[in-house]
């Protein structure tokens, strides 16, 4: 016999302890447990329910006359519903066992752009699959033919300011920014749009500088 | 029923609370009472059972139950003496949102008033005081007392805190890194690093 759900909690628990930002290994014996509780559960229901079936055709058989028995006492009643709800309890932790690292895998396309691969060892297939896919229905949402044309995952909070200013880390010579041209060193330090820093950025031309307010004092 | 997707609220339904059935119950005694030589439980049986269970038979009126020791008479006077003693992460990780739970079925006015009684002292003894301490060590052991309710309160207390401290020194948060590295990762990295977070983002 079953344990309540204390495998689906297991789970949750293991979940958990990873932290909002990884994912834990896909559990995939335990789940399978868990289905297996649930098959249990349902199959003593059924057994209630059969054994009902059959007191109720042997009165019916017995007593042609009599009302037929339709009452279940409230021992039979409290034992089904204990598997019914052992039942929707199972359901729900693995409901939430599966949104849980769904979301957590929508939020890494998001701020990470790509999965790292650590964390795609711990991913069953068709959460891969599910990432694949999400992912390659951002990338044409946000593509110049068939979407918007913006990089959506570049800001996800309304930048302070439209201008950063970086410091270059080769040198790379000339590049033509929207304003004009400005010529890339490295320690030169010029203030361009945040946009066009953000390519810049990411091939490791340039580095972030912190902010200015023009009075000397820096974020620390 | 609290949110039904939310982890936390779907744990802390997992506290045992002491079941009363009305009925008895059918071949299941081995599971909710491990040590039971039955295989049924009786009418008026009282067994521990998670509160999950105890709230759904309940709301058929097929059993009756009570809150956790933690919330009975003799805890209570213990929790009035020194609200911001008492260790609630050991003990009950989910002290307030179990309270709320059974207080649906209980709807006794005097656990609602401890529970509200027992918030507003630990809110202004730990975590108020803890948002303006600075030792680490410190902080370890007022985090290890918090229940997970108040930790979450303390964590985004903590962080209005460094946000006002940022904005008091003439600083504005920085646009690209600061969007794009995990909330998670600028939570534990030093304030100096911030020149080499953004430098790795650029790499990943």
């Amino acid at each position: 016999m079953s344990e309540l759900g204390r495998r689906a909690r297991e789970l949750l628990k293991e979940l958990k302890s990873y932290g909002t930002g990884t994912l834990s290994p896909y559990n995939e014996e335990l789940v399978r447990l868990i289905f297996s509780e649930i098959d249990e559960h349902n199959s003593q229901t059924e057994a209630i329910v059969s054994e009902l079936r059959r007191k109720q055709a042997e009165a019916e058989a017995g007593a042609a006359g009599a009302t037929p028995q339709q009452e279940v006492d409230e021992l039979t009643a409290t034992t089904m519903c204990l598997h019914y709800e052992c039942i929707k309890r199972n359901k729900r932790l693995l409901l939430i066992y599966m949104n849980e690292r769904m979301q957590r895998l929508k939020e890494m396309r998001w701020t990470l752009r790509a999965l790292p691969e650590a964390q795609k060892a711990r991913c069953c297939q068709s959460e891969i699959q599910f990432y694949n896919e999400y992912s390659r229905a951002l990338q044409t949402y946000m593509s110049k033919s068939e979407g918007v044309g913006m990089d959506l995952t570049l800001d996800t909070r309304p930048p302070k300011d439209t201008f950063v200013n970086v410091r270059g880390l080769k040198d790379s010579g000339e590049v033509i920014l929207s304003y004009g041209r400005a010529t890339v060193l490295v320690g030169t330090t010029i203030s361009l749009p945040a946009e066009e820093a953000e390519p810049l950025l990411r091939d490791g031309t340039v580095e972030m500088v912190d902010w200015d307010d023009g009075f000397g004092r820096n974020c620390s | 029923m609290t949110d039904y997707w939310n982890l936390d609220a779907a744990l802390a339904e997992e506290t045992t609370v002491p079941l009363k059935f009305k009925y008895g119950i059918l071949g299941v005694a081995r599971v909710l009472e491990p040590g039971s030589t039955n295989n049924d439980i009786d009418s008026g049986t009282k067994v521990d059972a998670p509160l999950w269970l105890a709230a759904a038979l309940s709301r058929r009126g097929m059993t009756s139950f009570g809150a956790p020791e933690l919330y009975s008479e003799r805890y209570r006077r213990k929790i009035n003496a020194g609200a911001e003693c008492m260790n609630l992460k050991g003990r009950a990780p989910y002290f307030y949102d179990v309270g709320n739970k059974c207080n649906e079925f209980m709807q006794d006015l005097t656990l609602s008033a401890f529970l509200s009684r027992t918030y507003a002292t630990r809110y202004r003894e730990l975590v108020s005081k803890g948002l303006s301490t600075v030792s680490g060590e410190d902080m370890l052991e007022l985090q290890s007392k918090l229940s997970l309710e108040e930790l979450s309160v303390f964590e985004a207390g903590r962080d209005a805190v460094a946000r006002t401290e940022t904005w008091a020194r003439g600083a504005r948060p920085r646009v690209l890194a600061a969007a794009v590295v995990p909330s998670r990762k600028r939570a534990s990295a030093p304030d100096d690093s911030k020149g080499r977070e953004a430098r790795q983002r650029v790499e990943g």
